[in-house]
C-alpha cells in the first residue's frame, strides 16, 4: 500500500482499496462523504454524478450525486458528495 | 469559499467551461496547486500561484480569473485610497507609541501619604504618566524611591498592561518617650486597703501583711537607716492589697435612637465577571447620618448554575434621631450588660474576691450597683525631695 499517512478517526468508515498506486480513505460527513484519494495523475471526467481519475496503471471512477473535488498537495484529491460507488479500473491510461 | 489561509494571503475566484473541468483538475494536479473546483465550473486559487497556473493553462483551456481578493486584494483594490492608507499607519504607529508609555499610575497601601506626594516622587526618580516603559527600570525605581524617601520602607511597582501599580509600606514613625529615673523615691498606696502580700526588692517595708492603708500611706521607705546614719534610695517592690470599690450603672428609661427616615436609591451597577459598568448613581452627599444597603442580585440557570452576570443595587438609608421608652426588662438588660462591661474594664488586672450586686428602679430608670471586693497591686512611685 503506498500514499497518504493520514489517519481518520474511530468512527470513520475507514474503506482502503489497495491498489498499486492508489489510496484511498473515506468518511462521513455532512454533505454524505469525503474521499481523500492519492496517487492521482489526472481527471478523465468530471461531472456532478460522476468523476472518474486516472494514474499511471488504472483508472477509479466515483459515483454519487452533487459531488465536487479539491484539489489537494501531492497529487492528492479529495471527493466530497453522497458518494454512492466506487469503481477500479486496470491497464495503462 | 475561501480558506483563511487563502483570505490571509490572497486567492483569485476563477470559472472554466464544464468541458474543461477535468484539464483544469488535471493542471491543478501538474502544478501542484491546491484548489477547490465546483461542478458549475468556479474555482479558487491562491494568490501566488495565479501567475504559474495563467503562465501554463493560457493555451490549453479558456478560463477567466478574477482580480484579486482577500487581504492583498484589499490593500491593492486600496492602494491609490492615500487617506485609508495615511489612516492605518497613523493607527498602527499611535499603537506602537501609545503602547510603550505609562498611561497612569496607581498607588495603594499608603495610610497618611499622600498619592500626589508619592506620584511627585515618583516622576523625580523616572516614573510618571508619559514615561516610556522600555526606559524604565522598575527594580532600579524602587531602590531609587527608597532612597529618596525615608517614610516609605518598601515599595514594589508593577507593570499591567500601561498603568503602573505602585503598592508602598510606609515607615513606621516609633518615638520612645524618656521616663526619668529618680533617685531617690517611696512606694505609696495608690487607694485604701488592707496588705495582703509584700516583697521588696530596695528599700524598708513601712507596712507588714494585715496592715490597713489608706492612700498616700508610705509601703515602701526609699529613706533607710544604717549604723553610718540616714542614706536615701530609690525604693522598689510590689505591694498587693484587698480593696473595696462600688460600681453604679444607671439605664435611663428614655434612650436616643436612629430611626430610618427616608430610602433613596444610590447606584445600579450591571455586573460582568469582573468588570462593572455604572448604570445609574446618585451623586448626593449621603455619608452623614446614613447607612448603605448593598442588594446583589445573581442570575441563574434552570440546572442551578450560576452565570458570570449580576445586577448591584445600593439604597441610601437615611437616619433621623427619635426618643425611645424602655419597658422595665430592657432596662434592666442594658444595665446589667453596662454593669458587667465596666467591671471586666475596671478591674481588667485585679483579681475579683467578692461581688455583690443590687439594682432598684427609680424616677430616672434602673439603677444597678455592685460592690467589687478585689486584689490588686497598690504601690505606686513619689519622689524624695533631697535639700
Amino acid at each position: 500500500m503506498t500514499g497518504s499517512k493520514k489517519r481518520l478517526g474511530i468512527k470513520t468508515i475507514l474503506s482502503t482499496i489497495s491498489e498499486e498506486s492508489f489510496h484511498v480513505e473515506i468518511k462521513k460527513s455532512l454533505r454524505g462523504a469525503v474521499a481523500v484519494i492519492s496517487g492521482v495523475m489526472g481527471i478523465g471526467e468530471y461531472t456532478e454524478d460522476s468523476i472518474l481519475l486516472l494514474s499511471h496503471s488504472g483508472r477509479m471512477t466515483v459515483v454519487g450525486e452533487s459531488l465536487g473535488i479539491s484539489v489537494l498537495e501531492e497529487r492528492t484529491v479529495e471527493i466530497y458528495g453522497r458518494i454512492t460507488e466506487v469503481r477500479l479500473g486496470y491497464g495503462k491510461s | 469559499m475561501a480558506s483563511l489561509n487563502e483570505l490571509v494571503f490572497g486567492y483569485r475566484k476563477g470559472k472554466v467551461e464544464p468541458k474543461d473541468m477535468p484539464k483544469l483538475t488535471s493542471i491543478f494536479l501538474k502544478l501542484g496547486i491546491t484548489s477547490s473546483i465546483t461542478p458549475d465550473g468556479l474555482f479558487t486559487i491562491p494568490e501566488k500561484d495565479s501567475g504559474r497556473f495563467t503562465a501554463y493553462a493560457g493555451g490549453r483551456i479558456r478560463f477567466t480569473l478574477s482580480e484579486p481578493l482577500g487581504v492583498p486584494g484589499f490593500f491593492i483594490r486600496g492602494r491609490k485610497r492615500y487617506g485609508l492608507i495615511f489612516a492605518l499607519i497613523l493607527i498602527c504607529v499611535i499603537y506602537f507609541l501609545s503602547s510603550g508609555l505609562v498611561w497612569d499610575v496607581r498607588v495603594s497601601g499608603n495610610e497618611t501619604l499622600s498619592d500626589q506626594s508619592i506620584i511627585d516622587s515618583l516622576e523625580q526618580v523616572g516614573l510618571g504618566v508619559g514615561t516610556s516603559w522600555r526606559e524604565t527600570d522598575n527594580s532600579a525605581i524602587e531602590n531609587e524611591l527608597l532612597m529618596a524617601r525615608n517614610d516609605i520602607a518598601w515599595v514594589s511597582v508593577v507593570r499591567r498592561g500601561t498603568v503602573a501599580y505602585v503598592r508602598i509600606i510606609e515607615t513606621e514613625n516609633v518615638t520612645y518617650e524618656q521616663v526619668p529615673v529618680p533617685s531617690y523615691s517611696n512606694v505609696i498606696a495608690d487607694r485604701d486597703g488592707v496588705i495582703e502580700e509584700i516583697t521588696v526588692k530596695s528599700g524598708v517595708a513601712a507596712v507588714k501583711v494585715g496592715d490597713v492603708v489608706r492612700e498616700g500611706d508610705v509601703l515602701i521607705s526609699g529613706v533607710v537607716e544604717t549604723e553610718r546614719g540616714v542614706i536615701f534610695c530609690r525604693a522598689e517592690g510590689c505591694v498587693r492589697a484587698k480593696a473595696v470599690a462600688d460600681v453604679s450603672v444607671l439605664a435611663t428609661r428614655e434612650i436616643k435612637i436612629n430611626e430610618p427616615s427616608d430610602t433613596s436609591l444610590a447606584y445600579v451597577r450591571a455586573v460582568l465577571f469582573k468588570f462593572s459598568i455604572n448604570i445609574f448613581k446618585n451623586y448626593r452627599n449621603h455619608e452623614n447620618n446614613c447607612d448603605i444597603i448593598e442588594e446583589i442580585r445573581n442570575f441563574t440557570l434552570f440546572g442551578g448554575y450560576k452565570l458570570p452576570f449580576k445586577l448591584e443595587k445600593g439604597y441610601y438609608i437615611e437616619y433621623s434621631e427619635a426618643t425611645y421608652t424602655r419597658t422595665e426588662e430592657e432596662m434592666t438588660k442594658a444595665a446589667r450588660m453596662e454593669l458587667e462591661t465596666r467591671i471586666n474594664t475596671e478591674f481588667r488586672d485585679a483579681d475579683i474576691l467578692k461581688l455583690r450586686t443590687t439594682g432598684e428602679f427609680c424616677n430616672d430608670g434602673y439603677r444597678i450597683t455592685s460592690r467589687v471586693v478585689y486584689a490588686t497591686e497598690i504601690g505606686k512611685e513619689s519622689v524624695i525631695e533631697v535639700n
